[in-house]
């Protein structure tokens, strides 16, 4: 591998990934200590109720792509479920701000943070294998490669690139979990916690 | 097959989440543990919170009747936390915080307002506070709202001019005049050069005038021409 093309790892897949998880950390501290420092503590704890309906509606994107719904096109959605499914997160993180809370709520926040992660790798895995099978292709047409000749050459790039769309098996079990554990905490909250 | 995986992400999460309720249930579901004094409830969570109500008040008051709130067992005698009996809501929380450690930091304890306790309870100050044993405290004779706020003890708005007026050259630290700490009966004026007894004997002297030693009882806005007691044609 040239150092050119270490280069494009780094700048192109991996400090984009690491940027987005830092964004995201930091913009939580910095709207958990905002609320602290105007003693509006009280806020972070509502934030918890948009955070989950916005992750809720991020799931649009997944309704969309099973043919469940029909309302938008999968990409344009795709995109929706990463913007959404971030703010959400924040919201979250705020909600749970930096104290040692319940067992049951910091899994489901970490269940959450995993899943973030696993969404980001997913999504910059697959930008990057697609990017290499496309730019494998496009070489190989410009130098007149018959076609059967490019598809026997590309195969271990096609090969890599299926795998890598199947990384939702890994996706979808992290984020039934999350589901699963944010579900079981809010109806213990809505038990024991009154609204009023 | 997404299926699958939906459902061996979502059994496995609860079957965790389910053994470790069973095993540590506390710990699972309580955001911190109770103050020393409510420590045997850790694991009662149904002895104070009503399913999708909280914690209420009904729940605490079958232990801590609220008459009694203040005393220990058997114990009778002055309370000095009756005010309880005058609250306008019973709602406990607004006072009393839990799952915030054994000892509540102090950062974490809500402020007391009284506007939680009826208006003649708020006025009978000292139901509640004992005077401060102060000499300046113990001759007071006003209700303690002409100094000190219900929001906090200090600052207090004392109105040092309905004794003496603190203007021009008499704006001066406290201990220039009142000599002797915690006694704000106690003051002199002779402690400041223009006051010098020799001189201040001679004055009065001249005008015909007894000298005391109580000035503030002639001079109470500071000025030298006030008219008062000890003059000898009075």
């Amino acid at each position: 591998m040239t150092a050119q093309a270490k280069d494009n790892i780094f700048f192109f897949d991996i400090l984009p990934f690491a940027a987005s998880l830092a964004l995201l950390g930091m913009c939580a501290l910095a709207l958990d200590a905002a609320l602290h420092f105007g003693n509006l503590v009280w806020i972070g704890k509502l934030l918890g109720i948009p955070g989950v309906l916005l992750i809720i509606f991020s799931f649009g994107y997944s309704l969309r792509k099973r043919k469940l719904i029909t309302v938008g096109q999968p990409v344009e959605l795709l995109h929706v479920h990463e913007i959404m499914a971030w703010i959400g997160s924040l919201l979250i993180l705020v909600h749970a701000g930096i104290h040692f809370n319940a067992w049951l709520a910091w899994l489901a926040v970490w269940a959450m943070l995993i899943n973030v992660c696993s969404g980001l790798t997913g999504k910059y895995l697959l930008q990057r294998v697609r990017k290499r099978f496309s730019a494998t292709q496009a070489r190989l047409r410009g130098e007149l490669v018959p076609e059967a000749s490019i598809e026997a050459q590309t195969h271990a790039a096609s090969l890599a690139l299926n795998v890598i769309r199947k990384w939702h098996q890994v996706h979808i079990p992290i984020a039934s979990a999350f589901g699963v554990l944010a579900l079981t905490h809010i109806a213990v909250v809505s038990w024991y916690w009154g609204f009023q | 097959m997404t299926r699958i995986w939906l459902l061996i992400g979502g059994l496995l999460a609860f079957s965790v989440v389910l053994t470790l309720i069973y095993f540590q249930p506390n710990a699972m579901i309580s955001p911190g543990k109770l103050t020393q004094a409510h420590a045997k409830l850790d694991n009662q969570c149904a002895s104070c919170h009503a399913p999708f109500q909280g914690a209420v008040a009904e729940r605490c008051v079958t232990c801590h009747a609220v008459a009694n709130i203040g005393w220990a067992k058997g114990q009778t005698g002055a309370n000095p936390l009756s005010f309880h009996k005058s609250l306008t809501t019973q709602d406990c929380l607004t006072c009393h915080v839990e799952h915030k450690g054994r000892i509540v930091p102090v950062g974490d304890r809500p402020h007391f307002s009284h506007a939680l306790i009826g208006q003649s309870a708020q006025a009978n100050c000292a139901s509640c506070h004992t005077p401060p044993k102060t000499t300046f405290h113990q001759g007071m004779k006003g209700n303690c709202s002409s100094c000190h706020t219900q929001e906090n003890w200090k600052p207090a708005q004392f109105d040092h001019s309905r004794y003496f007026a603190l203007t021009g050259p008499h704006a001066v630290a406290c201990a220039s005049c009142h000599v002797v700490a915690q006694d704000y009966r106690q003051y002199s004026c002779t402690t400041c050069h223009a006051h010098e007894p020799a001189r201040l004997q001679q004055a009065h002297a001249e005008e015909g005038i007894v000298m005391t030693a109580k000035c503030v009882s002639c001079h109470h806005g500071g000025q030298a021409g006030e008219v008062g007691e000890g003059r000898d044609d009075d």
